[in-house]
């Protein structure tokens, strides 16, 4: 019975044969979704997650569902070559789509801005724009070299990327960001990507500036002894950075960079 | 004058007649036996004397006063209840529990006093466990934790005690000490009104007799004349050679 | 209650806030100490203290010493409030939040009660069944709420857990007015509670207005643990275990236990509390991790314990 079933489905489904570039792509990251549009790919995606709203045009695209949760069906009804999900996370969905004979590719966790490049390389090559890829590549480097910080003046920060006192380890790509942008993290130190960070810690270490993206000021204002704080007194608690901006590394990392590195020359 | 008085009393559950004009009364150093098979009201005529329910016809009259006139405090010093197997989930010592029947006679938020502590030691020592005052109650014998709840209902000062089934899962020689106990403090003037299905231990102890069949009385006389082979027969739907070797 | 025993436990206590006082990753900076530790510290003391107190009642309401203060549906009302207050983004900060997250607990409370009183009885099985239906419910619509809105959802997570971090000291001083007040309340109905335990049968002639006393009671329980629940989230394991080690260390008197329960779970939530400060430092873990952590070995201890010892 199985194996009729299994015969069945592989008829069906127009299954590009191996070594051929998918054209119907199905990404399950925002990051990836960016990075497919960079390579100038974006109309072989076929279905994006729910929160893929860069660039504009992804928002059009069909919606199949959370990272965390995608939509099984809705995937395999789009029939997609080729799907994009992240290796870092619950993999119940991805094994699921590859039993149901999808080909998924699972990328490697970004922990330093540097791993960009790596997953560029990769889902270029899978789309067969190796090319285009290495093009990306060069471009991004030159991007992330010009936005980055060279001076001497660099600011200690204390990095938060949500409310509980989340903040970002020497694991994760953001601190490597705000590294470039001339911010030493205090707990770059921390081999987590992400922990909840202790407030009498951040106390003690008096960062001179509080990088919050798409944080609440006045909250992080309000916390005991925050008023002693040096980055509150000079009025460096930069909630109001682009959230989904730092929150992904995408081709537009470059100009989180330099966002953020603009927004801490005020402070040097 | 009598402790608790029964007058044509009736009550039904949602129009099922459980006791059906029942007369009988308790006096001063009277012990007061119910038997009768199960369904036969023996229960609801223990929760009517309780006060927890009203008759629906006839009235119930405790110290000459109608029951159902009488404040809580006022029914507790009348007649107090002694359960039956009850389960405690915690630790508290015999005199803990003993103590508690002195409850009814203290405003809510004061606590025990210490002619509330003596009075509680009394009971205790009347029903020959003083030495247990400081055991667990969960850790001594099932028939020693009957005698504790006996004492509970002791401290209180009631002249009236009213017991459900007390001895039905005691060991034998619990069932016999429980009904000694019982009957010494009726020579110092208690009274009880015991339901048991131990027809020939009660029988023995006991001064009086009320044998219920169907919600009516069909027995209500000295205890020893209420084992009469017919009667039992009667009341518990037996053959009378079975119900002879009852008595 | 002897005094002895009662010295010896204010003094435990003061040992425990002196101990998570000085802990924490930032060492022993009398600067922090004071602005940072001091009201966390306290906060632990009185979420403990409150939740411990509501353990106790509620073990001797329903007759059952594996009842937490959470049974009766408190936590997940005050859950389903926290999400509603994150669902309309008022955080810690807004004196609104506190009163959906206490409303939410003290509604789901009632909505339990009101299920299994039947009859105007309520039993005490009823109101476990009840408890854990309204619980269910709630719990789902919580969990409803945090798949449709991730972002809206996470900060949900953390306070779901229970940790002791930031708050508003109105919030705090209400929280010790109720803590206070409720461990005394408790302790003057000491006598009610010791009889309705040991057996609803003889508790009406013993005095006690029973279906009254469980009404009042309940609402007490459920007063203090959504306080508690208010101010730090659903803190698990210190309103089961806490009561237990009271009654065994100070005997099952309610008057008593609930002056002991209170002292024993404060002194215990402030040391999770600091061993969550410490632990993993500068990473914090929350405080019911710990307190979780600290659930099993309990378990383990109460099954080799044979029921009905001898105390003392």
């Amino acid at each position: 019975m199985r194996i009729i079933c299994a015969f069945l489905i592989g008829i069906m489904s127009p299954l590009p044969a191996a070594g051929e570039a998918p054209e119907r792509v199905v990404s399950l990251l925002p990051s990836y979704t960016e990075t497919i549009f960079a390579l100038g790919a974006g109309e072989r995606l076929v279905g994006v997650s729910n929160f893929c709203n860069r660039p504009a045009a992804a928002a059009a695209l069909p919606r199949v569902g959370d990272y965390f949760n995608p939509d099984i069906e809705r995937i395999y009804a789009l029939k997609p070559g080729l799907v994009f999900d992240g290796d870092w996370k619950n993999s119940a969905a991805s094994e699921r789509l590859s039993a149901l004979g999808l080909k998924v590719v699972r990328l490697p966790e970004e922990r330093r801005a540097s791993d960009l490049y790596r997953t560029v390389r990769m889902i270029a090559s899978e789309l067969g724009l190796a090319k285009e890829g290495a093009e990306l590549n060069a471009r991004l480097k030159k991007d992330f070299s010009g936005a980055a910080y060279k001076g001497k003046r660099r600011l200690t920060a204390y990095i938060e990327v949500d409310a509980g006192g989340w903040s970002a380890g020497g694991a994760s790509f953001l601190s490597s960001l705000a590294e470039l942008a001339g911010a030493d993290n205090i707990f770059a130190g921390e081999k987590a990507g992400y922990f909840q960070a202790s407030w009498e810690t951040v106390v003690e270490a008096d960062p001179a500036v509080i990088v919050c993206p798409g944080g609440d000021a006045a909250e992080i204002k309000a916390r005991p002894m925050a008023g002693r704080l040096r980055a509150v007194r000079s009025g460096a608690v930069l909630c109001g950075l682009d959230r989904d901006l730092f929150a992904r590394l995408t081709p537009s990392s470059p100009s989180a960079v330099k966002a953020l590195r603009e927004a801490l020359d005020e402070f040097r | 004058m009598r402790l608790l008085a029964f007058e044509g009393v009736s009550f039904s559950y949602n129009g099922k007649s459980a006791i059906d004009g029942l007369s009988f009364s308790v006096g001063r150093g009277e012990l007061l036996s119910v038997f009768g098979p199960n369904g036969s009201g023996k229960s609801t005529l223990l929760r009517l004397a309780c006060g927890a329910l009203r008759p629906g016809t006839g009235s119930i009259k405790a110290g000459g006063r109608p029951l159902a006139g009488l404040a809580p405090r006022e029914q507790a010093a009348l007649a107090a209840y002694v359960p039956s197997e009850p389960y405690v989930p915690f630790d508290f010592t015999a005199l803990d529990i003993a103590l508690m029947g002195r409850s009814p006679l203290l405003r809510w938020w004061r606590d025990y006093r210490p002619e509330d502590r003596e009075a509680a030691l009394r009971a205790l020592d009347a029903c020959g466990i003083a030495g247990l005052a400081g055991r667990g109650i969960n850790s001594i014998s099932s028939g020693e934790r009957q005698l504790a709840f006996l004492a509970q209902a002791l401290a209180g000062g009631a002249p009236l005690l009213l017991l459900d089934e007390p001895t039905s899962h005691l060991d034998l020689k619990y069932r016999s000490a429980f009904f000694g106990t019982l009957a010494a403090l009726r020579e110092g003037g208690l009274s009880a009104i015991v339901v048991s299905h131990d027809l020939r231990l009660a029988a023995a102890y006991s001064t009086s007799a009320l044998v219920l069949s169907g919600g009516r009385a069909l027995f209500h006389g000295p205890a020893g004349e209420a084992l009469a082979p017919e009667l039992l027969a009667r009341a518990y739907s037996m053959p009378p050679e079975a119900a002879a070797r009852l008595a | 209650m002897s005094s002895g025993k009662a010295a010896a436990a204010l003094l435990g206590l003061a040992a425990c806030a002196a101990l998570a006082l000085v802990s924490g990753p930032a060492g022993a900076d009398p600067d922090i100490i004071l602005n940072i530790r001091l009201p966390r510290v306290l906060a632990a003391a009185l979420v403990g203290a409150a939740l411990s107190v509501a353990g106790a009642i509620l073990q001797g309401v329903l007759k059952n010493p594996l009842a937490d203060p959470y049974i009766i549906g408190t936590s997940s009302g005050a859950m389903a409030g926290a999400a509603g207050a994150a669902w309309l983004g008022l955080g810690p900060l807004s004196p609104l939040f506190y009163l959906l997250v206490g409303g939410g607990g003290l509604g789901a409370t009632a909505a339990a009660y009101r299920l299994a009183r039947i009859k105007g009885r309520t039993s005490g099985v009823a109101m476990l069944l009840a408890g854990v239906a309204v619980s269910s419910f709630l719990a789902a619509l919580v969990m409803l709420l945090v798949s449709l809105d991730r972002g809206r959802g996470l900060p949900l997570l953390s306070f779901l857990l229970g940790t002791v971090r930031a708050f508003e000291p109105a919030a705090l001083a209400a929280l010790a007015a109720v803590t206070l007040a409720g461990a005394a309340a408790a302790a003057l109905l000491g006598r009610q509670l010791d009889i309705l335990s040991a057996g609803e049968e003889g508790a009406t002639r013993l005095g006690v207005p029973v279906e009254r006393m469980k009404l009042v009671l309940f609402s007490l329980a459920a007063l203090l643990t959504a306080a508690a629940v208010a101010v730090a989230g659903a803190v698990g394991f210190v309103g089961l275990i806490v009561p237990h080690a009271a009654r065994r260390l100070f005997g099952p008197r309610h008057a008593g236990l609930a002056f002991y329960s209170a002292v024993c779970g404060a002194g215990f939530l402030m040391l999770a509390d600091a061993l969550a400060r410490t632990a993993a430092a500068p990473a914090e873990l929350p405080a019911g991790v710990i307190t979780a952590l600290a659930g099993a070995p309990f378990f383990l201890f109460l099954l080799r314990r044979s029921p009905g010892e001898d105390r003392r």
